[in-house]
C-alpha cells in the first residue's frame, strides 16, 4: 500500500496561488526543518504569464508599426495577388501603385484610421471612378455604374413589367445599389490571385437583381416569341415571295448564302451588296422605272386665244406650248415657284396637284391667274438663267422652308448650270431677256412692244446684252452652233455620242448626217470612249469655275491641253471589269459622297481616269465643251428618244419644253438627294401627302422605285429617314443579347440555316414595309425554337448560364483601355 | 487509504473519562465546601456509582466562577455544554432579545453590487490586512475585561439594557442552562450577573451523572424539559397532528429522552479513524439493533446516526440520519395492523453524539396509530425478514457506498455547506481560491486540500455544521450562527484569537492567522508584544449577494457547496 | 476507474452543440446569400468574427471580477466560451473564403487566429482528460508547493540514508550513485513532455535487488525509500500534468491581444481600401 501526499494537516496556512513561490535553494540544507532551508522567491506562473502576454502584445504592435513604415508596406498589406492583366498594367509602378485603384493608396496609417472611422474625404474619388480612368474607352462613363450601363429611367421602362415579381421571389439581400449606381467591385473582386477570372459572373449574381427564380436555360428561359426579328429590316425583302415565286421563275435556287455572307468576325451575317445580290434582276427594273425621268422644269401648254380674249398679255411663249390649257407643274418647279411671293398664294390655294388643264378658258379670273402664273414661270426661267444653281437653291429653300447645304445642292444640281438654263431660254423664249429687261414692277411689256423693239435693230433680233446671257451674238442660231462645234477641238471628243446617235438613227434623218460630216474621222478614233465622259468634263468645269471659263479666249495651248485630256480616257478605261470598281465604290459611303463619277450611276470609269481628266486647269476648251453639249441637243432631236439620252444626267426636251433628270440606275446620288429634300420638306410641317415632291419621288411607283426596297421610317413622330443602307450590328459592341454564328458552325447540322430559321410560306411581309412605322412587322420566319438551343445549351454542357447569351455591360466596346 | 504525512500509525493510550477535568485547579477543599452546601448536602454520596463518585463529579466536572455585576453569563444563541448553579448573589434573565452588538456579534448584511465592485478593487495586496484606523463595528456597549487567562464580556448598565419588566431574576440555589447543555440546543436567553455572583459551572457529563443518581435532580430537570421544550417539540411532529390534547399530555409524560455517544466526539474521532471500520462500527453505541424488538418510535433530535444492516459477518452502512429523522413507525404500524410482531429492519448507531426521543410502543399503538389517517400510514412490509436492500427500492438512486462510508467515517455528514470538488473535472486552476480571496480582501478563506474519496474531495472550507462544535467555549461569542441561514461566522473584531474554535473544529477548517496593518507589517500586542492572531474561516460569502464566490468561480463545474447531512443532495450531485 | 455516465453533462453537451451548429449554419447561409447578391459578406463576417473574439476575451475579465455578485457563474461563461469559440472556426473559414489567405498581413492574422484557436482546443482536451489522470494516481498536491514537497522528500530521504550509514554503506552508496539525483533533481524535460514510470520502476527494481545485502532494519529503510520514490514520482507527474494544464494558457492568452491588435489593423485597412458602394 503506497502512502500518498495528500493530508489536510500538511497545510500550515492558507495557500495563496498568486503569491511569489518560496522555493528552496537546492536541497542540501543542514536540518530537517523545512522552514529553515534558504529560500528564494520566484514569481508565480500567473505573473510570468501576464508578463509574457504584455511582451507579445508589445512586440506585435512594434512589428506592425515597423512594417507600415518600411518601403515594403504595400507588399505587407496587400491582401492578395492582382489578376494578371492588372498586375501587368501596374508592373513597374512603385510605392504608390495602390493609389491607382485605391484613393487611400499612398496615405499613412493615420489617414487610414480616419477614413475607417470618419469615412473617406468628400473630394476623394471612389474606387469605381478610378476604374473608369482606364476603362473609359470600353464603357460609357456616364452610364458605367448604372445597372447594365443603361440609364435608370430606360431600364425601369424596359423592366417595368417584371418589377413586381422580382423582390418577393426569393430570400436574400438586395444588391448594394446606391442612388441607382452599383460599384464595379460588386462583381469584379480583385486580389484573388493572377489566374482569378475577374469578369466571370455567376447566374446567382445575375439573380440577385433578376430574382425571378431561374435555374437553367432549359427549364426556365421563356420561349423566343419575336427573336431574332423584332423590327423590320431596313431593306424591304420578302423571303417568301423570292423563295416561292421569283427565284423559281428564273430557275435559280434560293440560297441563303447568296445574300447572307459572313463578316470578318464570322459571327454576324452581313447582307451582300446590291450589285452582288439584287442588281441582276432589279437594275433593269430601276432603269425602266426611270423612264419618265424627274422633271425640274416643264412649261405648261397655254391657251393664247383665251388669254387674248381676256386681254391678258403674257409676252412671248413658245408656239409648241400653245393650245388648250394643259400641263402640270413638276413638284420641283412648283416648289421654286412657291418662292415667288406674287404667285405663292395662288399656288398654295390650288395645292400641289395643280394642273393647267383645270383652268376654265371662259373664266376671266382663272385666265388672269393663269397669266400671273405664266409670268411667274417666266421670272423663274429668267432667274435661273441669271442665278443658275444658286438661284435654284434659294428658291427651293424659301419655297419648301428647308435649308439645303452646298454639298446637297451640288449633288442635286448634278452639273446643271446657268448656261444650261440660258440655252433653254434661248430655245424656248428668245425674247425673254428683253421682256425681263423692259418689264418694270408695275407694267409688263406687251407683245407689240417687244416686236417693235426687235424691229428697231435690223440684222439681228436677238438682243446682244452682255450682262444678260453671256453669249456671242449670232446671226443665225443654227449656224452659230455649227460654227462653234466646227472650231471646237473638243468636238472630236464629244462627237462620238453624237455619232452613236447618228448611227442609230442614220436612216431616218439623212440631212443631219450631212450637216456634220466633217466629224466622221473623229468618230472613228473615239468610238470606244464611254459616252458618259463628256458631260463629266462639262459639269465638273462649270460647277466649279464658271467665271474663268468665260474670261479665257480659245488658244492653241488650250487645244493641246484638251488633246491630252482626250488621250487619257483612251488608255485608262477598262470597261471589262466594272463590278470590281463598282463594289469598291458602293462599300464606302464616304467615297461615294463626293465621287463625281456617281453622276453616271453605274460609273464604268476607273477613278484614275477621272483624276487625270480633272487635274488640268479649267480652260476655254472646257467651256466650249459645255456649249457643245448644248448644241448637240439642239442639233440632235433624236436625243429626245430616251435610249440615246445620257444616263444619270440632265437633258432638255424641247418638244415638251422640259428640263429632265434621268436617273443613272441604282444608288443615284442626285435622286437620292432630291429624295432627302423631299423627306426633309415632308417632315417639316405640312403632312406628307400634301408634299408633291414626296409623292413624286417616294410613292411605290415613282421614278427609280427607290421606295420599293428602301423603307422610310418615321422617327419620333415628325422626322422621316430613308434607309439607304441595311443595318447590321457592330460585333465589337455588346448588346443585351449576343449571338455569334461562327462558333455554332462547328456543328455540321447547323450549316443548314433552316435548322434554326424556318420560313413561314404563308406569311408575306410586303405590307409591313410600306408603312412608316418600322415596328409594324410580320416576319417571314417562325420564331426560333428554344429546343434547338437546348440540345447543346443544357446543364450537362454547363453552357446554359445567363452570360452565355446575355452580357451585362450593354453598349460597351469589347476592347479598349486608355493609357 | 488516507494517512498522515510520511509517518506510520503512532501508538497512544486509550483515553479515559476525567482525563481532562473542567477546571484543573479545583481544590479538594472547595469540593468539601460544596459538599456542605445544598443541594449536594442532601445527596447521598453512596447512591453514586463507584467509578463516578459525587466528589469526583464535583472535582472534575465542575468549576467555580466569581463574576462582577454586568458580566454576561450565557448569551442567547450560544452553544454550551454547561449548566450554571448560583451559589451566591443574583442573576438576571432577559426575556427580550438583546441587540447583537451588545452580545459582540456582527449582523450579516448583504453588499450592494457597486459596493462589491469598489471593495473588489480596494483589496489590499498584503495578506490578512486589518485596518483599525477605520471605524469598527463594535458598539460602545460591548466591553471586555481580562480576568486571568479568560476574557469576560460585561454590560455597563443593566437596567437600561435589560428593563426589569422584561426580565426574570434568579437567586442563589437556582440552576439554569441545563436544558441547552443536555440537548445541545442554543441558549434560549441571555443571563447577566445582577450583582457580585458566585457560580458553579457543571458540564453536561456531570449533570448526566446527577440525573442518573439523584431523582430530585432528575425530576427537576426532566420536568423542566418536558414542560419547556418537549411539548413544543412533539407538537411540531406532523405525525402527531391528529392526536387529542390529553393524548398529547400523556405523550409528553411518557416520552423518554436518551443521549448516546460522546458529547465531545470531535476530540476523539481523529484517533478512532485509525481503527478498522468494522471495529469502529461496533464501537459505536447502538440505538436500535436490527432484529430486536421495537420498543417505540425513535426520533433523532441531535447528532447523527448511522443506518446499517447486517451484511454477511459485518455491518453495512446504508445511510445516515440527522436531526428530525424518525424510525420504527413502519415496524410498529405493521405489527399493529397484522398483529405479528415485527423486529427492527435495520440498526441505528450513534455517530459521535446522538440525542433521541423515544415514544414507547404502547402509546404509539394506543394513541398515535388509531388517529393516523390511512394516507399517512407507512407502506406495509412485504416480508419482515427482507433485507433493507430490497426495502429501499422505492427510494431514488442511492449514493455510492464507498462515498457514504467516507462521509460518515469522516463525520462529514455534519456539514450543511461543505465544499465538494469533483477531481475528475477540477483542473487545479485555483480560480476558486482566487475568487475567495478577491471577495475577502485578498485573503483566501479555505484550502483546496482535504480528505479525498475516489474522485471526490471535501476541501478545507467551513462546512457550517449542523452541530457546530467550534462554537463551544468561545469566550466572547465572536463565533456565532445565524439563525436563518445557519451560517457560522466569526466576528473578526471581537475575536481575541484564543483559537478555541480552531482547535475544536474536527475538520481543521478554521485557520488562525496573524494580522497585518494596511502597510503589510504584522500587528503586535501592545503589552505582550506577541503578534495578534485571529480565527478565520469561510463565511459562505454571506455578505455577498451572489452567494459563495468559489462555486460561481469554478469554470469547469467541478466545485459545489453542498449539504452533506442529507444523502439525497450528495447522491444527486455525485451522479449528475 | 470507470465512472457512471454523467447524464447531465451529456445532455448539456448535446444541447449546446445543437444550438451552436444551428446558429453556425444560419450564419453561413446569411453570408452566402449576401455574397450571392453582390454584397460583401466579408464585412459582416469580419465584424462578427472580431466581435466574437472580443466577447471570448470577456471570460478572462469575468475571472478577474469574480468578486462581483451578478455576473453569472464562471461555469456558464466557460460553456459559452467553448461553443462560441468553436463557432468562430466556421465564421473564420467563411471570412477567409475557405482558402488560405494570400496576403502577408492576412496570413499573419490567420496564423495568429489559428494558433490561439487550436491552443484553445488543446486546452479543452487537456482540461477534460488530464484531471482524471491526476486523480487516478491518488496524490493531490498544489502545483506551487511541489518544489517544497520535493525538497522535503529529498531531505527526509537523506536523513534516512545517513542514519543507516553506521551499519553498512550499501544504501548510502546506492543513494549517492542513483537516488540523490532522482530526489533532488527537477524532472527531466523529456519526462515533462511525456511522463512515464520507467525511471521509477527501474529504481525500485534496483532497490529491491539490494535487499539481499541489507539487514532487516535497513530493509525497512529501503521500503520507506521505495515509497518515497513513488511519492517523488507522483510529484513529478503532477508537475508535468498540472504544468500542461497551465502552460497552454501562455499561448492561448498570450497571443490573444496580438490577434486583436492585428485584427484591428486588418479591419481599418479593409475599410480604408474598400471600394465603397459606387
Amino acid at each position: 500500500m503506497i502512502q500518498r501526499l495528500n493530508d489536510p494537516k500538511s497545510d500550515p496556512a492558507y495557500h495563496r496561488p498568486d503569491d511569489a513561490i518560496a522555493s528552496p535553494v537546492g536541497t542540501l540544507a543542514s536540518d530537517d526543518e523545512f522552514s529553515a532551508t534558504p529560500m528564494t522567491a520566484t514569481s508565480s506562473l500567473r505573473t510570468k504569464r501576464r508578463v509574457f502576454t504584455m511582451a507579445c502584445t508589445a512586440f506585435t504592435a512594434g512589428l506592425l508599426l515597423i512594417m507600415l513604415t518600411t518601403p515594403f508596406k504595400n507588399e505587407f498589406i496587400v491582401p492578395g495577388g492582382l489578376s494578371s492583366q492588372h498586375a501587368q498594367v501596374l508592373s513597374g509602378e512603385g510605392e504608390d501603385r495602390c493609389s491607382h485603384c485605391h484613393a487611400e493608396g499612398n496615405k499613412s496609417l493615420l489617414g487610414w484610421v480616419s477614413t475607417a472611422f470618419f469615412g473617406p474625404s468628400p473630394d476623394a474619388p471612389t474606387q469605381s471612378e478610378l476604374c473608369m480612368k482606364c476603362h473609359n474607352k470600353s464603357l460609357n462613363e456616364q452610364q458605367a455604374m448604372h445597372p447594365h450601363n443603361v440609364s435608370p429611367t430606360s431600364l425601369v421602362k424596359k423592366t417595368g413589367s417584371h418589377q413586381q415579381v422580382s423582390f418577393d421571389a426569393k430570400m436574400g439581400f438586395l444588391p448594394p445599389i446606391k442612388d441607382s449606381k452599383i460599384a464595379c467591385n460588386a462583381c469584379h473582386r480583385e486580389h484573388h490571385g493572377a489566374d482569378h477570372q475577374l469578369a466571370t459572373m455567376t447566374d446567382a449574381q445575375c439573380q440577385s437583381c433578376h430574382q425571378k427564380s431561374f435555374h437553367s436555360f432549359a427549364t426556365d428561359h421563356p420561349e423566343f416569341v419575336s427573336y431574332p426579328l423584332k423590327q423590320r429590316s431596313a431593306i424591304a425583302f420578302d423571303h417568301v415571295s423570292h423563295f416561292g415565286k421569283h427565284f423559281p421563275a428564273r430557275k435559280t435556287r434560293f440560297e441563303c448564302q447568296l445574300c447572307h455572307i459572313d463578316d470578318d468576325f464570322q459571327n454576324v451575317k452581313k447582307l451582300a451588296s446590291f450589285q452582288q445580290a439584287c442588281s441582276s434582276c432589279h437594275e433593269p427594273q430601276i432603269i425602266d422605272s426611270a423612264a419618265q425621268g424627274f422633271a425640274l422644269l416643264s412649261l405648261p401648254v397655254i391657251d393664247t386665244t383665251a388669254l387674248e380674249k381676256n386681254a391678258v398679255d403674257i409676252g412671248s411663249w413658245p408656239m409648241g406650248a400653245t393650245g388648250e390649257f394643259d400641263g402640270q407643274l413638276p413638284p420641283a418647279m412648283h416648289a421654286m415657284l412657291m418662292a415667288d411671293t406674287r404667285v405663292a398664294d395662288i399656288l398654295r390655294t390650288n395645292g400641289d396637284s395643280f394642273d393647267f388643264s383645270d383652268i376654265d378658258p371662259d373664266n376671266p379670273d382663272q385666265v388672269k391667274l393663269a397669266g400671273e402664273l405664266i409670268w411667274a414661270i417666266k421670272r423663274l426661267l429668267h432667274g435661273l438663267a441669271i442665278g443658275g444653281v444658286a438661284e435654284m437653291k434659294t428658291r427651293l429653300q424659301s419655297g419648301l422652308q428647308v435649308d439645303i447645304n452646298d454639298q446637297q445642292i451640288a449633288l442635286m444640281a448634278d452639273g446643271l448650270n446657268k448656261i444650261v438654263f440660258q440655252n433653254a431660254v434661248r430655245r424656248w423664249m428668245p425674247n425673254l431677256p428683253l421682256e425681263m429687261s423692259m418689264q418694270t414692277a408695275e407694267e409688263r411689256p406687251t407683245q407689240t412692244d417687244v416686236l417693235q423693239q426687235v424691229s428697231t435693230r435690223p440684222g439681228s433680233f436677238w438682243p446682244t446684252d452682255e450682262r444678260l446671257y453671256r453669249l456671242k451674238p449670232t446671226s443665225v442660231p443654227g449656224r452659230l452652233d455649227e460654227d462653234i462645234l466646227a472650231e471646237n477641238p473638243l468636238h472630236k471628243l464629244m462627237g462620238k455620242s453624237t455619232e452613236s446617235a447618228e448611227v442609230s438613227n442614220a436612216k431616218t434623218k439623212p440631212e443631219k448626217l450631212i450637216a456634220n460630216d466633217e466629224k466622221s474621222e473623229s468618230i472613228q478614233q473615239t468610238i470606244q470612249d464611254p459616252p458618259q465622259m463628256e458631260p463629266v468634263i462639262a459639269s465638273q468645269q462649270l460647277v466649279e469655275k464658271p467665271v474663268k471659263v468665260e474670261k479665257q479666249a480659245p488658244t492653241n495651248d488650250a487645244v493641246l491641253d484638251s488633246s491630252q485630256v482626250v488621250a487619257a480616257p483612251k488608255t485608262q478605261v477598262r470597261p471589262e471589269k466594272p463590278k470590281v470598281s463598282n463594289s469598291n465604290l458602293n462599300d464606302d459611303p464616304d467615297l461615294l459622297a463626293d465621287n463625281p463619277l456617281r453622276n453616271f450611276g453605274i460609273g464604268q470609269i476607273d477613278p484614275q481616269a477621272f483624276e487625270e481628266i480633272d487635274v488640268p486647269p479649267p480652260s476655254e476648251t472646257a467651256a466650249e465643251a459645255v456649249l457643245a453639249k448644248e448644241f448637240q441637243y439642239v442639233f440632235n432631236p433624236e436625243r429626245m428618244s430616251w435610249d440615246s439620252a445620257p444616263k444619270g444626267g440632265w437633258f432638255r426636251n424641247d418638244d415638251v419644253f422640259a428640263l429632265i433628270y434621268r436617273p443613272g440606275g441604282h444608288s443615284d446620288d442626285c435622286l437620292e438627294n432630291w429624295i432627302e429634300l423631299a423627306v426633309q420638306s415632308a417632315g417639316s410641317g405640312q403632312p406628307i401627302q400634301n408634299s408633291g415632291l414626296f409623292q413624286s419621288l417616294l410613292s411605290q411607283t415613282s421614278v427609280g422605285l427607290c421606295r420599293t426596297c428602301h423603307t422610310v421610317d418615321e422617327v419620333d413622330g415628325s422626322t422621316l429617314t430613308v434607309n439607304w443602307k441595311t443595318k447590321y450590328r457592330d460585333p465589337s459592341v455588346r448588346e443585351f443579347t449576343k449571338f455569334s454564328h461562327g462558333p455554332h458552325m462547328i456543328q455540321p447540322q447547323l450549316w443548314d440555316c433552316s435548322h434554326c430559321h424556318n420560313l413561314d410560306m404563308e406569311r408575306s411581309n410586303k405590307e409591313s414595309f410600306i408603312s412608316m412605322n418600322r415596328t409594324e412587322i410580320t416576319s417571314n420566319f417562325l420564331p426560333i425554337q428554344k429546343s434547338n438551343c437546348i440540345s447543346c445549351h443544357n446543364d450537362s454542357t454547363k453552357a446554359g448560364g445567363c452570360t452565355n447569351c446575355h452580357s451585362y455591360h450593354v453598349g460597351s466596346r469589347i476592347s479598349g483601355l486608355s493609357k | 487509504m488516507d494517512a498522515t504525512t510520511l509517518n506510520t500509525n503512532p501508538q497512544m493510550r486509550r483515553p479515559m473519562r476525567w482525563d481532562q477535568p473542567l477546571d484543573p485547579n479545583m481544590s479538594d477543599s472547595t469540593v468539601e465546601q460544596l459538599m456542605r452546601t445544598d443541594p449536594f448536602a442532601q445527596m447521598d454520596p453512596d447512591s453514586f456509582r463507584a467509578q463516578t463518585p459525587l466528589r469526583g463529579i464535583l472535582k472534575n466536572d465542575c468549576q467555580i466562577h466569581h463574576l462582577q455585576q454586568g458580566d454576561i453569563i450565557v448569551r442567547e444563541g450560544d452553544y454550551g455544554g454547561s449548566a450554571f448553579f448560583i451559589l451566591e448573589g443574583k442573576a438576571r434573565v432577559s426575556l427580550k432579545q438583546l441587540p447583537p452588538e451588545i452580545l459582540g456579534r456582527q449582523t450579516p448584511r448583504k453588499q450592494g453590487w457597486l459596493e462589491a465592485f469598489v471593495q473588489g478593487f480596494r483589496n489590499s495586496k498584503h495578506p490578512e490586512v486589518r485596518d483599525y484606523s477605520r471605524k469598527t463595528q463594535t458598539s460602545t456597549e460591548f466591553n471586555q475585561r481580562q480576568e486571568g487567562s479568560t476574557t469576560r464580556v460585561f454590560l455597563q448598565d443593566i437596567p437600561r439594557v435589560i428593563p426589569l419588566n422584561q426580565s426574570v431574576s434568579l437567586v442563589a440555589g437556582e440552576l439554569f442552562g441545563e436544558i441547552s447543555a443536555l440537548t445541545r440546543t442554543p441558549r434560549s436567553a441571555t443571563v447577566v450577573a445582577d450583582s457580585e455572583i458566585k457560580l458553579l459551572e457543571i458540564r453536561w457529563q456531570g449533570i448526566r451523572e446527577f440525573m442518573k443518581q439523584n431523582e430530585v435532580m432528575r425530576d427537576h430537570i426532566t420536568d423542566l424539559y418536558r414542560e419547556n421544550s418537549l411539548r413544543s417539540h412533539l407538537r411540531e411532529m406532523e405525525l402527531l397532528n391528529h392526536v387529542s390534547a390529553d393524548a398529547m399530555d400523556r405523550l409528553v409524560q411518557t416520552t423518554g429522552f436518551e443521549s448516546f455517544g460522546k458529547f465531545q466526539w470531535n476530540q476523539k474521532f481523529e484517533s478512532t479513524l485509525k481503527k478498522d471500520i468494522a471495529e469502529r462500527i461496533l464501537s459505536e453505541p447502538v440505538i436500535a439493533e436490527q432484529g430486536t424488538y421495537v420498543n417505540g418510535i425513535i426520533l433523532i433530535r441531535n447528532g447523527f446516526a448511522r443506518i446499517s444492516r447486517n451484511h454477511g459477518q459485518g455491518h453495512q452502512t446504508i445511510g445516515y440520519a440527522s436531526k428530525g429523522k424518525m424510525f420504527g413507525l413502519r415496524e410498529l404500524a405493521h405489527t399493529w395492523k397484522t398483529g405479528q410482531p415485527t423486529p427492527w429492519l435495520l440498526s441505528l448507531r450513534a455517530v459521535g453524539y446522538v440525542d433521541i426521543l423515544r415514544i414507547p410502543a404502547r402509546e404509539v399503538e394506543d394513541l398515535i396509530l388509531p388517529s393516523l389517517p390511512e394516507s399517512k400510514m407507512p407502506p406495509p412490509i412485504a416480508n419482515p425478514n427482507l433485507s433493507g436492500e430490497k426495502r429501499r427500492h422505492a427510494r431514488p438512486k442511492s449514493m455510492d457506498r464507498g462515498l457514504m462510508e467516507f462521509l460518515v467515517e469522516r463525520r462529514l455528514i455534519n456539514g450543511t455547506k461543505a465544499m465538494m470538488i469533483d477531481l475528475d473535472r477540477c483542473t487545479r486552476c485555483d480560480d476558486c481560491v482566487r475568487a475567495c480571496a478577491s471577495t475577502h480582501n485578498n485573503n483566501p478563506r479555505f484550502n483546496r486540500q482535504g480528505p479525498i474519496h475516489d474522485h471526490w474531495m471535501i476541501s478545507q472550507a467551513c462546512m457550517h455544521c449542523l452541530d457546530p462544535v467550534c462554537m463551544i467555549g468561545c469566550p466572547t461569542g465572536a463565533i456565532a450562527r445565524d439563525p436563518e441561514s445557519g451560517n457560522v461566522s466569526i466576528n473578526d473584531t471581537t475575536c481575541i484569537g484564543c483559537s478555541t474554535c480552531a482547535n475544536s473544529c474536527p475538520y481543521n477548517n478554521i485557520q488562525m492567522v496573524s494580522i497585518n496593518n494596511p502597510q503589510g507589517q504584522p500587528i503586535h500586542d501592545t503589552d505582550t508584544g506577541q503578534p495578534i492572531v485571529k480565527a478565520t474561516k469561510c463565511d459562505f460569502c454571506e455578505s455577498h449577494a451572489g452567494g459563495p464566490a468559489c462555486q460561481r468561480a469554478c469554470p469547469h463545474d467541478a466545485l459545489v457547496r453542498i449539504d452533506l447531512s442529507t444523502p439525497q443532495s450528495v447522491t444527486q450531485w455525485s451522479q449528475r | 476507474m470507470s465512472r457512471a455516465a454523467a447524464p447531465e453533462f451529456t445532455k448539456r453537451r448535446i444541447r449546446n452543440l445543437t444550438i451552436t451548429l444551428a446558429s453556425t449554419v444560419l450564419l453561413l447561409t446569411v453570408f452566402y446569400s449576401q455574397n450571392q447578391s453582390l454584397g460583401h459578406a466579408s464585412f459582416t463576417s469580419g465584424y462578427l468574427l472580431y466581435g466574437t473574439l472580443l466577447f471570448l476575451t470577456l471570460l478572462n475579465l469575468r475571472k478577474r471580477l469574480s468578486f462581483l455578485p451578478a455576473i453569472g457563474s464562471a461555469k456558464f461563461w466557460m460553456q459559452v466560451h467553448i461553443y462560441v469559440g468553436l463557432a468562430t472556426f466556421a465564421i473564420f473559414a467563411s471570412h477567409v473564403g475557405w482558402r488560405i489567405p494570400n496576403g502577408k498581413l492576412e496570413v499573419f492574422l490567420a496564423a495568429l487566429y489559428l494558433i490561439v484557436a487550436f491552443s484553445g482546443v488543446y486546452g479543452l482536451y487537456a482540461t477534460r482528460v488530464y484531471p482524471k489522470r491526476l486523480t487516478r494516481i491518488g496524490t493531490e498536491v498544489i502545483f506551487e508547493r511541489i518544489p517544497q514537497l520535493r525538497n522535503q522528500l529529498a531531505l527526509h530521504a537523506r536523513q534516512l540514508v545517513i542514519e543507516t550509514c553506521e551499519s553498512s554503506d550499501v544504501l548510502a552508496k546506492f543513494y549517492t550513485s542513483r537516488l540523490c539525483y532522482f530526489f533532488e533533481q527537477q524532472p527531466a524535460l523529456a519526462y515533462l513532455v511525456h511522463p512515464s514510470s520507467r525511471t521509477r520502476k527501474k529504481l525500485i527494481h534496483e532497490m529491491e535487488d539490494l535487499d539481499r545485502y541489507l539487514g532487516t532494519d535497513q530493509r525497512q529503510v529501503r521500503e520507506k525509500l521505495t515509497q518515497m520514490v513513488h511519492q517523488k514520482d507522483d510529484l513529478d507527474y503532477h508537475q508535468a500534468l498540472q504544468g500542461r494544464l497551465k502552460i497552454w494558457l501562455f499561448v492561448h492568452i498570450g497571443l490573444t491581444y496580438s490577434l486583436l491588435l492585428v485584427g484591428l489593423l486588418h479591419g481599418i485597412l479593409a475599410h480604408a481600401f474598400s471600394g465603397g458602394p459606387s
